[in-house]
């Protein structure tokens, strides 16, 4: 609670100052809230070139409206929102070029969830291969996270890494918060199957 | 406790935040082996989602935003105007003393 309290006047301060005239102030809104919206950019935006223009947009939009800022939410989320917007609306111009490029992983058979055995993944190695384990994961789910639909992928992104209640990703995606639970559910099961299908694979 | 076997929504949950699960779920998972091993398996995923290196632009994002805003136009407060009016009237006024008496 208190820290919510700190937010909101760390966020009150910040704004005005870049209202009253104190353009400066935004460089550190900037830095503030440049993880979230980085995440956000890179999990929905495909190709690289085409960043540097959003971000920089995403943060000249914030800029431009920060007087309509009503402290509804943390300053981050709002401007966080701005971010998933702007790249929506990049991606509903491209759609054409980019809608080939987004992969959505197929519903997986439950039968096919299991290792052989009943084992779970980490029970296949001993606790010296474990670190060589969590390495090799960490690079198969880096490309799994990869193959995520955009959506499911920020939604991951914003939940596990960013750590956002489901209640600030139902308004920076303006979804309705089940929907997030229920999408977060769908791609966390997806990343499960396609490892363990990944492993089962390697296994035979 | 929970006789079927936990569905994936309840293992994700559990394995999320095991204070918002229901007993009946954490007393199923202590005694099936089958279900602890899925939410096992859960587990390492959440971890290993955490360990990914978060992304960072290659570019110095607030620099190039800040070279596009507009920077505010330097305003006087009225204090500091009228500290400059007189301060050019004081100045004028000894400057026209000391040519009127220089003899």
């Amino acid at each position: 609670m208190s820290e919510i309290r700190e937010n909101i006047q760390t966020d009150r301060y910040l704004v005005g100052k870049v209202l009253g005239g104190n353009t400066n102030a935004f460089g550190t809104i900037i830095q503030n809230t440049e993880g979230l919206v980085t995440q956000i950019v890179f999990k929905k935006i495909i190709r690289p070139e085409d960043r540097k223009d959003i971000a920089q947009d995403i943060y000249l939009k914030a800029f431009k409206n920060l007087s309509g800022f009503r402290y509804q939410s943390k300053l981050s989320t709002w401007i966080a929102q701005i971010a998933y917007n702007t790249c929506l609306s990049y991606l509903e111009k491209k759609k054409p070029i980019l809608l080939d490029a987004v992969h959505e992983n197929p519903e997986p058979d439950e039968d096919s969830l299991e290792l052989a055995g009943g084992k779970s993944v980490h029970t296949l190695f001993n606790p010296t291969e474990n670190d060589i384990f969590r390495r090799e994961l960490n690079e198969i789910l880096k490309s799994e996270i990869e193959l995520l639909s955009p959506l499911h992928k920020t939604l991951i992104t914003l939940y596990h890494n960013e750590e956002l209640s489901y209640e600030e990703i139902a308004q920076i995606t303006q979804l309705p918060e089940g929907t997030v639970k229920s999408y977060l559910f769908r791609a966390r099961r997806s990343l499960k199957d396609n490892l363990l299908r990944k492993y089962k694979k390697d296994e035979l | 406790m929970k006789a079927k076997h936990l569905s994936d929504n309840e293992l994700q949950q559990y394995v999320a935040d095991q204070a918002e699960c229901k007993n009946s779920v954490i007393e199923h998972i202590n005694s099936c082996e089958s279900c602890r091993i899925k939410a096992e398996t859960y587990q390492i995923l959440f971890s290993g989602i955490q360990q990914q290196p978060k992304p960072a632009f290659d570019f110095n994002l607030t620099d190039l935003v800040m070279a596009q805003l507009e920077q505010p136009k330097r305003s006087y407060s009225t204090n500091t105007l009228a500290v400059y009016l007189f301060w050019s009237i004081g100045t004028t006024a000894v400057l026209l003393l000391c040519f009127l008496f220089h003899d």
